[in-house]
């Protein structure tokens, strides 16, 4: 190998010849060297410049980069541990501290808190859970990080229904999934069968493809009953960084718009928005309204 | 509104190694910084081998979904990053060309007629590059759309200096040949 590496001087000789020329030589000069292989490597040299003179004065795309970096943060805050966790500890951190001061009252509070993490609906601290988690929605927060925080509470919602289904309990459920089919009292969503019967509501237009919120009760033998279904929308708030005919950028989140999205106020670049939106299937969140905060 | 002016960042003023440990933590700092000081290589990398900025558009953010994808799997290397984007997209560029050369008639005849010699001279590299094998095509593109060094690109490909002499010579003696045969 290392006799076959020493029998190869032309392509060492090549590879000197372009550092030359990268330090500023011109051709002739580096051929000067070799004399023997110069009209060898002189038309190689050429194919050399041509390959570096290939898109040499190429620029970057900066809008493409600024998406390519939104989607690549977003996704990344979405990978990170079920973001109410740590939110939950800094309540319970600061809930301590309170009971410190407040003694055994708090103290128990603090438990009532603690137990209502696992809570399934019917159970007394359920409400205890679901107003802790609409305390957390209102801390403020990035677009991005409350749309994880709203994602995980629905996949909480999902986990409850399952342990439900698998202990054969009955209970007032809610769950959100995408709605794949509407066959007469038949609904599919989420891969899950919704019946629907006359004292079903439905609350404004029903969309294929889309999340929908299921409220209802769920029986024994696992059947549930819709008693109120509607779009699955998400509440973002956070200033516009960017906007087009066909998407908004709001601070760390892509906001798809469509012709339905309704527009309140002048959006542009700067000012504060608060968009309501739906989710598609394909995983894009679709704005349904933005309206521009004074 | 924050202004997205390009930020002038170079691989030499950041720990490449602390940066990848942040970044397997999903740290939102080290994950802004790293996408912007790769995305420009893999951008320009990709626009080397293919005449589509969309395209290279496309493959450039794909190869960060690759990456967060891979550190989902806990399969991102421990060490030389940009080795690593570099190689997700050169796979990507191949099978978009593998997936492009099946479903379009050869290039010359597809592409519009150029407008100037510039921009003749660059379709026709384009198509010489294209005739290349695969293995020659990355290295080109790796050497020259840096520009990087011999050693440089050596350590990018996890090759010998001395191989990639050769295969340097190799790629520019076909070139050539395909060039004479656009020209």
């Amino acid at each position: 190998m290392r006799l076959k590496r020493r029998s190869d001087p032309k392509a060492r000789a090549l590879e000197t010849c372009l550092q030359g020329i990268q330090g500023g030589m011109g051709v002739e000069r580096v051929l000067s060297a070799y004399p023997r292989w110069a009209d060898e490597l002189r038309p190689l040299l050429w194919t050399a410049s041509m390959a570096g003179a290939h898109n040499a004065e190429l620029e970057i795309p900066q809008t493409a980069q600024q998406h390519s970096q939104a989607a690549f943060l977003q996704i990344s805050q979405r990978m990170l541990p079920a973001p109410e966790r740590p939110f939950l500890r800094s309540i319970l951190r600061l809930l301590l501290v309170v009971a410190i001061l407040a003694g055994v009252l708090v103290t128990a509070a603090i438990g009532m808190q603690r137990s209502s993490a696992a809570a399934l609906p019917g159970e007394a601290l359920y409400s205890v859970k679901l107003a802790i988690e609409r305390l957390a929605l209102a801390w403020p927060s990035s677009p991005a990080y409350s749309l994880a925080l709203q994602l995980a509470q629905d996949e909480e919602r999902l986990l409850e229904l399952q342990i439900l289904r698998q202990r054969a309990q009955e209970a007032q459920i809610s769950f959100s999934g995408v709605l794949e089919s509407m066959q007469g009292d038949q609904w599919l969503v989420g891969g899950t069968p919704v019946m629907i019967t006359g004292n079903s509501q439905i609350i404004g237009d029903m969309e294929i493809g889309f999340y929908i919120v299921v409220q209802g009760e769920l029986q024994s033998d696992g059947q549930i009953t819709a008693q109120r279904l509607q779009m699955r929308e998400y509440v973002v708030q956070g200033r516009i960084e960017s906007i087009s005919g066909e998407a908004l950028l709001l601070e760390d989140q892509i906001i798809s718009l469509s012709l339905q999205t309704l527009v309140q106020g002048l959006p542009e670049p700067g000012s504060r928005g608060r968009v309501i939106l739906r989710r598609a299937q394909d995983g894009r969140f679709i704005a349904r309204l933005v309206e521009i905060l004074p | 509104m924050q202004t997205h002016a390009p930020r002038p960042l170079a691989s030499s003023d950041f720990d490449a190694a602390d940066l990848l440990a942040r970044a397997r933590r999903l740290d939102r700092n080290a994950m802004g910084i790293l996408h912007d000081l790769h995305y420009p290589e893999i951008y320009r990398y990709a626009a080397y081998r293919l005449d589509d900025p969309a395209t290279c558009e496309e493959i450039a953010a794909q190869v960060f979904i690759h990456f967060l994808e891979a550190l989902r799997k806990r399969r991102t290397p421990r060490a030389n990053l940009p080795a690593w984007l570099l190689d997700s997209a050169a796979k990507l560029v191949d099978q978009y060309l593998q997936r492009n050369a099946k479903q379009n008639p050869p290039a010359s005849a597809a592409l519009p007629l150029p407008q100037n010699e510039a921009e003749r001279q660059r379709r026709n590299f384009y198509l010489a590059l294209r005739a290349l094998p695969p293995q020659q095509q990355h290295f080109l593109a790796l050497r020259f759309s840096g520009p990087r060094s011999i050693s440089e690109t050596a350590f990018l490909m996890g090759q010998s200096e001395e191989r990639l002499r050769l295969l340097q010579q190799r790629a520019l003696r076909e070139l050539l040949k395909q060039l004479g045969k656009t020209i």
